[in-house]
C-alpha cells in the first residue's frame, strides 16, 4: 500500500461506509430543516442500494441509512436529491429484467426514507437507468433504455429521456433524444463504431449512447450530453417534447471513446468535456478532460486538456488511470466555480484545476489517498466527486474505499 | 534594472501598482515591469498604471494607456471614431472567457454615451463658434477602466513575495480607487478572498463596489452602487481633450488640486 500524495488538500475524515465501500456515480447534498446535513450516496455495484451519511461534521461523518437492492443482478449507479426529493437510478446487468428505471423517494426523515414513486423503463432491450439529472425538483433527465425502442446495437440502448416527476405517483416520460442512427427505426445510417468490441458483451467499452445530461435552470433550455463515442452533444430543448440537435463535438477518432460528462461553464463560454477511462493499467491512455470554446455554441473548438500526471507513473500501477467524473456545479447546497474545476481522476486521485487561463490549465491541489483494504486493485480509484458550498469535499472509491472528506488549501 | 516594490502602506512613498488586462500571471508581468524609485510622475501603460495618492484621475484622456499607430491615427475621421477605438481596446484588452467583465464593460461605455447625450446643454461650448471642441469630445474625460486589475499588495502580506489582490475592474478617481466585482454567484475562494479583504481593509484609497450578476443583466448600467463623481466625470475639468493632445493643453486643463 502506497502512502498518500497530497498538495493543498487536506483528509478531514474517512468512513468505509460500513464494509461496502464501493461508490458508483451519484452524490448529493442534502440540508434537512433540522439544519442536518446529509450526503446520499450512491453504490457502484450490489447489495447495496444507496447509503445516507450525515456529514453536518466533515471530521465526524456517521452513517444514518443504508438500503438493500431487491436482487444481485442489478445496481443503482447514480442519484441526485432536490430539497427532500432522492431521485434513484436502476440499471440492471441482463436485458428485460426488473425493477429497471428512476424511484423516487421522500427523504424528510433520512433514516427512514420513503418511496413515493417509481417509473419503469425495463423492456425486451432495456437495461434501464444508468445515470440521471434532476436539479429543479420537476424533471429527471436520464440516461435509459425504455420498452419501447430497439436499438441496432444492443449496447446502444441508454438514450435521453426527460421525466417529468412533479407528480412522483404517476411520472411519465415528456421528451427524449437519441443519436441517430442508432435505433432499428431510424432512416440515418448506424454510426461507424468507433473501437469495436464483440457485439455479444453487454458491457463492452464501444456504445453510441447517453451517460450523463446536465439541464441547468439558469438555462433551461440547453442539455449538455455526454454520449460517450459519440461526443458531446448540445441541445435545444426549449421543446421537451423535440429535443434539437444545437451542436456537436467529438475526439473519437482518433481518440478513444466514451464520452462522460460535458459540464458547461456559461459565464465563459466553456465547456468542460470528460473522456472516461474504462480499462485498467493504462490500456485506453490517455483518457482526456476537454476544455472547449464553446462562444459560439454551434461551433464547439477544443483549446486545451486538462494536465494529467505522468503514463509512466500511473499507468501501470493499477486499476484506471484518466479522467472521470466532474463536480458539476449543480445548484443546492454545492461549490460553484467557473474557474476551479475539481474531478476524480481514479488512481490519480481527486485532481483540482485553476481555469483561469482556459489555454494552460494549471493543477493547484490534489489528493491521492493508499489504494484501499479489500479492493480488487492496489490503488484508490477514485470516482466520484462532490464539492459542498464550503469547499469540502466529498470523493468516493469505486471499489472498496468508501467516502473520503477533504478541505482544499486554495 | 532593478524592480522597486510599489507598496501602498509605505509612509514616505506610497504607491499602488495596478497590472490589468490580458495577465495569467501577474507575478510574470511585474517582473518584466521597470519601477524606478525615485520617479515622481505617475505611469500609465497599456497594461499597467502606477499610482501615488495624488495621481491625477485616470480617464481615456490620460496618456499612456492607448497605443495607436500613426496610419490608423490619421485615418480617424471623428470623436466617435477616436472613443470606438478606445471601447475596443479596452474590450479586447479583457480576457475573452471573462463574459460578465465584459457585459459590465459594454454597459458602462453605453451609459458613458447616454450620460453625454443626457447633459448635453451642459457640455456644449458656450459660444459653438469659437470653441475647437463639440459636447461629445467630453466622453474622453470619463474614467478609464482597468478591466482584470490586479493590485499587488505590500510586501508584508505574505512572506516578502509579491502578491496580488483580483478586482474585475477597477477605475482611478482623483485620489479614489474604486474596485469593482462582479458576484457571478462563485463560492469564494480562500486564498483570493483573503487577499481581496486585505486590499479592501488596508489600501486607504479603496472602495469596493460589487455588482450583482442580475443587475448586468438589466438594461441599465448599476449606476447607482458608485459615487456621484463617476456620473459626473467632466465637472473638475475646463477643457475636453483626446489621449494624444499635447502637454501644455492637459497641464492647463486641470481646475481641481486633485489634478
Amino acid at each position: 500500500m502506497s502512502e498518500t500524495q497530497s498538495h493543498n488538500m487536506t483528509l478531514l475524515s474517512h468512513n468505509d461506509l460500513g464494509g461496502f465501500g464501493g461508490v458508483g456515480e451519484g452524490m448529493a447534498l442534502q440540508v434537512t430543516n433540522k439544519d442536518k446535513r446529509i450526503l446520499w450516496i450512491a453504490h457502484e455495484g450490489p447489495p447495496k442500494n444507496f447509503t445516507g451519511v450525515d456529514v453536518s461534521d466533515p471530521k465526524n461523518t456517521k452513517i444514518v441509512c443504508q438500503t438493500e437492492l431487491p436482487h444481485q443482478n442489478m445496481r443503482s449507479n447514480s442519484l441526485e436529491v432536490t430539497g427532500d426529493i432522492l431521485a434513484v437510478a436502476y440499471q440492471v446487468y441482463e436485458l428485460g429484467l426488473e425493477p429497471a428505471g428512476v424511484e423516487l423517494f421522500d427523504i424528510s426523515e433520512p433514516e427512514n426514507p420513503k418511496s413515493i414513486g417509481f417509473h419503469s423503463t425495463a423492456g425486451p432491450h432495456s437495461r434501464g437507468v444508468h445515470c440521471l439529472w434532476f436539479v429543479d425538483g420537476e424533471y429527471v433527465h436520464m440516461a435509459s433504455g425504455a420498452p419501447d425502442f430497439t436499438p441496432r446495437h444492443p449496447r446502444d440502448d441508454q438514450f435521453y429521456q426527460i421525466i417529468d416527476v412533479r407528480n412522483p405517483s404517476k411520472m411519465e416520460e415528456v421528451g427524449r433524444w437519441w443519436y441517430p442512427g442508432t435505433s432499428e427505426k431510424d432512416d440515418a445510417p448506424p454510426p461507424d463504431r468507433i473501437n469495436p468490441d464483440p457485439i455479444e458483451e453487454l458491457r463492452g467499452g464501444d456504445a453510441f449512447r447517453l451517460h450523463n445530461a446536465n439541464i441547468y435552470p439558469s438555462h433551461p433550455d440547453r442539455a449538455y450530453l455526454g454520449y460517450i463515442d459519440g461526443g458531446a452533444v448540445v441541445l435545444d430543448i426549449s421543446n421537451k417534447s423535440n429535443p434539437q440537435v444545437v451542436s456537436q463535438w467529438s475526439p473519437h477518432n482518433p481518440y478513444l471513446g466514451f464520452t462522460h460528462t460535458v459540464l458547461p461553464l456559461f459565464d465563459r463560454g466553456l465547456l468542460i468535456v470528460t473522456d472516461e477511462c474504462i480499462k485498467d493499467d493504462g490500456e485506453d491512455w490517455p483518457k482526456l478532460t476537454w476544455v472547449i470554446d464553446a462562444r459560439n455554441e454551434k461551433n464547439l473548438v477544443p483549446i486545451s486538456t486538462l494536465p494529467l500526471p505522468s503514463v509512466d507513473e500511473f499507468g501501470n500501477k493499477g486499476g484506471r488511470f484518466g479522467s472521470h467524473n466532474l463536480h458539476e456545479n449543480r445548484p443546492g447546497p454545492s461549490f460553484f466555480s467557473e474557474e476551479i474545476i475539481i474531478g476524480a481522476f481514479f488512481n490519480a486521485g481527486i485532481r483540482v484545476y485553476n481555469l483561469k487561463n482556459p489555454y494552460q490549465p494549471e493543477l493547484v491541489a490534489y489528493f491521492i489517498p493508499p489504494g484501499p483494504i479489500n479492493s480488487r486493485v492496489s490503488t484508490i480509484q477514485m470516482n466520484e466527486v462532490y464539492v459542498d458550498e464550503n469547499a469540502i469535499v466529498y470523493a468516493g472509491d469505486r471499489w472498496a474505499g468508501g467516502l473520503y472528506v477533504m478541505e482544499m488549501n486554495i | 534594472m532593478a524592480n522597486d516594490y510599489p507598496n501602498f502602506l509605505s509612509l514616505d512613498f506610497p504607491r499602488t501598482l495596478i497590472i490589468y488586462g490580458q495577465c495569467s500571471n501577474p507575478v510574470t508581468t511585474f517582473k518584466n515591469i521597470s519601477i524606478l524609485p525615485s520617479d515622481n510622475a505617475f505611469e500609465l501603460s497599456s497594461n499597467y498604471a502606477e499610482l501615488y495618492p495624488s495621481s491625477p484621475g485616470l480617464r481615456f484622456s490620460s496618456s499612456g494607456w492607448l497605443e495607436i499607430s500613426t496610419r490608423q491615427m490619421l485615418n480617424v475621421q471623428s470623436t466617435e471614431e477616436l472613443f470606438q477605438i478606445s471601447r475596443e481596446r479596452v474590450i479586447n484588452c479583457t480576457n475573452q472567457f471573462s463574459k460578465l467583465i465584459r457585459l459590465f464593460l459594454e454597459s458602462y461605455f453605453d451609459f458613458l454615451h447616454s450620460q453625454i447625450e443626457k447633459h448635453k446643454n451642459e457640455l456644449e461650448p458656450e459660444s459653438v463658434e469659437d470653441e475647437v471642441f463639440i459636447y461629445k469630445d467630453w466622453i474622453f474625460s470619463a474614467w478609464l477602466p482597468l478591466p482584470q486589475a490586479h493590485i499587488l499588495l505590500p510586501p508584508k502580506f505574505m512572506d516578502n513575495k509579491p502578491n496580488f489582490a483580483e478586482i474585475d475592474v477597477a477605475f482611478w478617481m482623483e485620489g479614489k480607487l474604486i474596485g469593482v466585482v462582479v458576484d457571478g454567484g462563485e463560492t469564494p475562494i480562500k486564498s483570493r478572498k483573503e487577499k481581496l479583504d486585505y486590499l479592501a481593509e488596508k489600501h486607504p484609497q479603496i472602495s469596493i463596489v460589487k455588482v450583482p450578476r442580475d443587475k448586468l443583466e438589466e438594461d441599465t448600467f448599476p449606476i447607482d452602487l458608485f459615487p456621484n463623481s463617476f456620473s459626473y466625470f467632466w465637472r473638475t475639468l475646463t477643457l475636453p481633450h483626446g489621449p494624444f493632445a499635447p502637454k501644455e493643453l492637459i497641464n492647463k486643463r486641470w481646475k481641481s488640486d486633485g489634478e
